[in-house]
This record gives C-alpha cells, structure tokens and sequence, in this order.
C-alpha cells in the first residue's frame, strides 16, 4: 500500500531509445501519454529503458515533445488549458511538410498516442480533401487496380462529388 | 486496462488493433525512405480509415474510383457507421412547396446550421447551395416523385400523382445520391386463397444503422376476397437484405379503432408503430417481424382534451429515437398564456413526460404578424445533448427555430418576398421531411 502510493507522487524519469540510438529522458507522466508506453509501464513496472526500434530519433523527439505539452498543460486542468492545447497543436502541425507528417503519424500511431494521431490524421485530411483521384494515387503511391470499365462505372454513380 | 478502455469507447476503429500491440512484438518495419513515409500510412488500412472519416461526403464519393481498397473502405457498412455515429442528429429539413409547376414537387431546403432568407427554389441563387436537392429527379417518373418519409438518413419516394395502383416506391439517400427502386407489391394476399389488392394503407420506412446496415419497408395492404364481407389486412415486408415483399398477418378485420389508426406509421425504438386515437394501438416489430398489439391506450391525441381543455395536438414526430408530441395550450384572460408543451415519450410507452415549454407571447411580441397565433409546428429536433434540442416553427412568411434551453428564438428561413405568388405563407407538417447527412448503402 505505502510503496505503492510512493511510485505514484515521485516523479519517475524513463529512458526511451529510438532506432537510430538516440535516447531520451523523460518523465513518466509525459511518456504515458503514448499509450504503447503506458502499458509496457502497466506490465512490467521496473523497466526504465525502453527500446523503440520502429522510430527513429527525429520523429520520436517530436512526438514527445508534444507529450511534453499536452502533460504541463493538463496537470493544472481548468477551461483555458483547452484552449492553450488547441492553440498550441494548431501551431504543432502547421508548418509540417508532407514527408514529416506521414512519419510522425506512423510513429504516433506505432506508440498508440491516440490524440496525437487524431490531430495528425485531421491535418492529413484537411490537406487532400481538394485534391483530385490522380492526385491521391500519386501521394499514397497507389496503382488504380479496377478493371476496364469500372472505374467509370464508379465515377458515373457518383458523378456529382465530381462537379 | 481501463485505459485500454478509455480508448476503445474513443476510437472504436483503433481498439482493436492496440489492445495488443506494444512496441516489442511489432515485426512489421520501419519504413525509413523519406519518400515513402505516406505510402506506408496509406497501406495501413487503420490510419488510412481515420483519415477518410475525417472527409466531408464530396470527396469521400469521389476518391471510391482511386483503388479497390479505397472503394471498400468507404463502402464499408462499418466506416459509414463511425462517420455518422447513430443515433444521427437531423442538420436540417426538407419542406415541400405547396405549388411547383414542374411535374417534380419541389423543396426547400432549411439549414439548421445556416439561416438563409430563402428565394424562389427554381432559381440557382445563392441560398440553393448546400442543399441536397431542390426536386428529385433520379429517375424520369412521369408521376413526378415526392417524399413521403425520412428516416435515420434514408428518404421514401413515391411517385407524387399517381393512384395507389400505379406507385412506385423508392427509397434514396440524399447525402450520396443514390437510389433504388422497390418492387411492385404482390398483387395476391398470402395465407390461404388471397384476394385482389384493393388498398395500400400506409408505408413506412425502418432503418436503424446502429443495429443493421440494411433497411426494411413495412406496408400495410387490404385485400378484397371473394364471398367475404370486409376488406383483409396484412403487413407486407420488403427487406433490403432479404428481397421481395413478404406477407405477415391475419389482421383481418381488424376491430375499428386499430383500422383508424393505421395510416402515418412511426418507426420508433425498433418497431413500426400506429397510435390510434383510442383504444388498442398496434406496433410491428421489425427486427423480429412480428405484430403485436399494445393494450394501452396510449391516445397520441386527446380529442376530448381538445375541446374542453384549451389544450390543442399540434405535432407527433420522432428525432434521434426520441418520439414527441406538441400541444397548443392557450389560456385567456388578461395576461392570456399562449404556450407550447413538448412532450417525450418513455421508452416503455407508460406515459408522456413534458420536456419544454415554448413561450408564443414573446414570439409574438417581436413578430407582429404572428399576433393572431397562427401557427404550425414543423418538427421537434433533438441535439446530440439533450440542451442542444429544439423545435421548428412555422409563422405567416417565417421558419423560426426555438431553442429549449436558452429560451431563444430566431429566423431559420424567411419566405416572405418570394417571388412566387402562389407560395403559401405557410408549410404543412406531414410535408416536412428531415435531413440527415448518411453514407448509408441503399
């Protein structure tokens, strides 16, 4: 009962090391925000280094920084706090190119940081909602697999989404 | 665990694939080839499910052509359900003009959202954007094609002026654009010997996405048969699932009150449902596809009341599986009350709870040509929050939508200064259809 209400109030410092060997230290609070690390904290308790052979150090270092943010901001919660995290993620994602959003959002997905994967998937959206068919195909690298004839069937049905 | 929770009832879609991912047991690999980091989220069906249920419907119908895979997912039963989470809350309605000239009736389009002083409907002004139709011309019906009900995103269609024998039924979805054609009716009664069709009685559509991607139609038919007095009943079931039109019942005759309430079926809390205005009501169950009768008198309207009471029935509709009823209580005298009660009811049928009062003098105060209180009540919507909830009123020349809980009004829609004559200042409540944006199959 008293151990565990120590672990609890003590502020906890894990050990997280990416692919590339780059490794970071950090405060439990922030890294259970990713919720890949908050189980293996869950499960094996003792641990302090974990190893994140999927993301590499770029990535993971973004990733936590949003960590970062969003356990500061959350700690003293009120109503504002809300709108300092919108605001902030709005910043977050604004200037990210094509190639750093796509990795980030795979190594948040991999890290099972669902906020930050629900902010990234929005930007994602948001930035092929104008785009053409063709213009799909060619961001996700995608060959069009229909049969003749069966794309135009397709279009025809909803030629209107079209207009 | 009970975090593992906290995510599930988030993202039903990526639950499923946390729960047992952790980062050791992951074999897949890295992509690290800069220009290859969207392929690989594009590859991953989970990521890419979220992106797309993140995009409005236009381009979602489009990018079906990009691949097979893409098609799928968005046609997905289970996507269309994540986007529209049941049950669906109406963004706006459709209300039939009283005259068109076109054989096509025609509509305007109310946006809960966006309050627009309306224009003639005929005209492409700017007020005609965002809606999801003006008249329905899917198929070249030589009736002309109105809508005879909305339900959980799915429209019925029939042709407008045809009689009864020569109608045919549709069912369509606005959002998407989609159509289908329902076969004829089975011109025979069913359980032994038949009859000739003489009457359809009523058609309701029943479609809940929460329980089944497919929809039914129940329809009640009489039947004339040789040598027996009285007409037959039964209900007929058209499944989307299923196919043709099934016969159940036995109804026949049916005793008097049931036979007079069995036009303008509600489907409400999974079954179709008649509410006579007394004695016995029946329901049909339509998961179950069983009739049954509800012993209650559950009376809808109190014609009695009406009279004696100053209370007067005004409306009946259902919303997000809420079924409500308005009532018109007016009390004279110098500070005379003039009010609206909206009542809900339980889901047991045991009794009508009141949910809100809307106060007509205050309207009426700022409206001067609502003064002598004429009025319909359009619809009754509720919000994903109980406070979101409000209803749609018809004065002279004004859609006014009222909200409960802040107590405000304001105008949703202004026909007066239409440029068409003939256009009534006021639209009927069997006429006015909600929308509700689906990616529903039909």
């Amino acid at each position: 009962m008293s151990s565990s209400s120590t672990t609890t109030t003590t502020t906890r410092l894990l050990m997280l090391k990416a692919s590339d060997g780059v490794t970071f230290e950090v405060e439990e609070a922030v890294a259970t925000k990713l919720g890949a690390i908050n189980n293996m904290v869950e499960e094996e308790g003792s641990e302090d280094l974990i190893c994140l052979p999927n993301v590499n150090g770029k990535f993971l270092g973004m990733v936590l920084e949003w960590c970062k943010k969003h356990a500061n901001n959350n700690t003293n919660s009120d109503k504002g706090n809300d709108e300092v995290n919108k605001w902030w993620d709005k910043e977050f994602v604004m200037d990210l190119d094509q190639n750093t959003l796509y990795h980030l959002l795979m190594a948040a997905d991999y890290l099972s940081g669902t906020e930050l994967v629900d902010l990234l998937t929005e930007k994602v959206a948001s930035m092929i909602r104008g785009k053409k068919v063709e213009e799909i195909r060619e961001t996700f690298k995608i060959k069009s697999d229909f049969l003749p004839g069966q794309e135009e069937e397709i279009r025809k049905k909803n030629s209107w989404a079209f207009e | 665990m009970s975090f593992e929770l906290k995510i599930k009832l988030k993202l039903p879609y990526s639950a499923k694939r946390r729960r047992s991912q952790t980062p050791q047991n992951d074999t897949v690999s890295h992509q690290t080839t800069p220009s290859y980091s969207a392929e690989t989220v594009g590859g991953n069906d989970d990521l890419l499910n979220e992106i797309l249920l993140r995009l409005p419907i236009k381009p979602l119908l489009k990018f079906k052509s990009v691949s097979k895979r893409f098609l799928s997912l968005i046609s997905n039963p289970t996507f269309s359900r994540l986007r529209s989470p049941s049950p669906a809350t109406s963004s706006g309605l459709f209300l039939r003009r009283p005259w068109s000239a076109s054989v096509n009736p025609e509509f305007h389009f109310v946006d809960f959202d966006h309050p627009c002083r309306n224009r003639n409907p005929s005209s492409s002004s700017s007020s005609s954007k965002g809606a999801p139709f003006r008249s329905l011309n899917f198929v070249n019906e030589r009736y002309g094609i109105t809508v005879s009900q909305s339900c959980n995103g799915l429209l019925l269609c029939s042709s407008c002026r045809a009689p009864w024998s020569r109608k045919t039924y549709y069912v369509y979805n606005p959002t998407t654009k989609q159509y289908t054609t329902l076969p004829p009716l089975p011109s025979r009664g069913g359980g032994g010997g038949g009859g000739t069709l003489r009457a359809v009685n009523d058609v309701v559509l029943a479609f809940d996405p929460s329980k089944s991607p497919h929809y039914k139609v129940v329809c009640v038919v009489s039947w004339k048969k040789d040598g027996v007095l009285g007409d037959q009943y039964q209900i007929a079931v058209y499944s989307s699932e299923g196919g043709p039109w099934r016969l159940y019942g036995g109804l026949a005759p049916p005793s008097s009150d049931i036979l007079f309430g069995l036009v303008r079926g509600v489907f409400w809390n999974g079954a179709v449902r008649w509410f006579s205005g007394f004695g016995t009501s029946i329901f049909f169950n339509v998961e179950e596809e069983r009739l049954c009768e509800m012993p209650l008198a559950l009376s809808v309207r109190d014609y009695f009341d009406d009279v004696n009471s100053g209370r007067v029935f005004k409306y009946f509709g259902e919303s997000r599986d809420h079924l409500h009823k308005v009532e018109y209580v007016t009390e004279p005298g110098e500070l005379a009350t003039h009010c609206l009660n909206v009542f809900e009811l339980e889901k047991d049928c045991a009794r009508w709870v009141l949910k809100s009062k809307v106060d007509l003098v205050e309207i009426s105060n700022v409206f001067p040509e609502f003064q002598d209180y004429r009025f319909y009540v359009l619809c009754v919507v509720r919000g994903e929050l109980d406070e979101d909830s409000f209803l749609v009123l018809n004065i002279p020349g004004k859609v006014l939508r009222c909200d409960f809980k802040s107590n405000t009004f304001y105008t949703l829609f202004d026909i007066e200064g239409s440029d068409h004559v003939l256009d009534r200042v006021f639209f009927y409540p069997d006429e006015v259809y909600q929308y509700i944006e689906s990616l529903a199959c039909v």
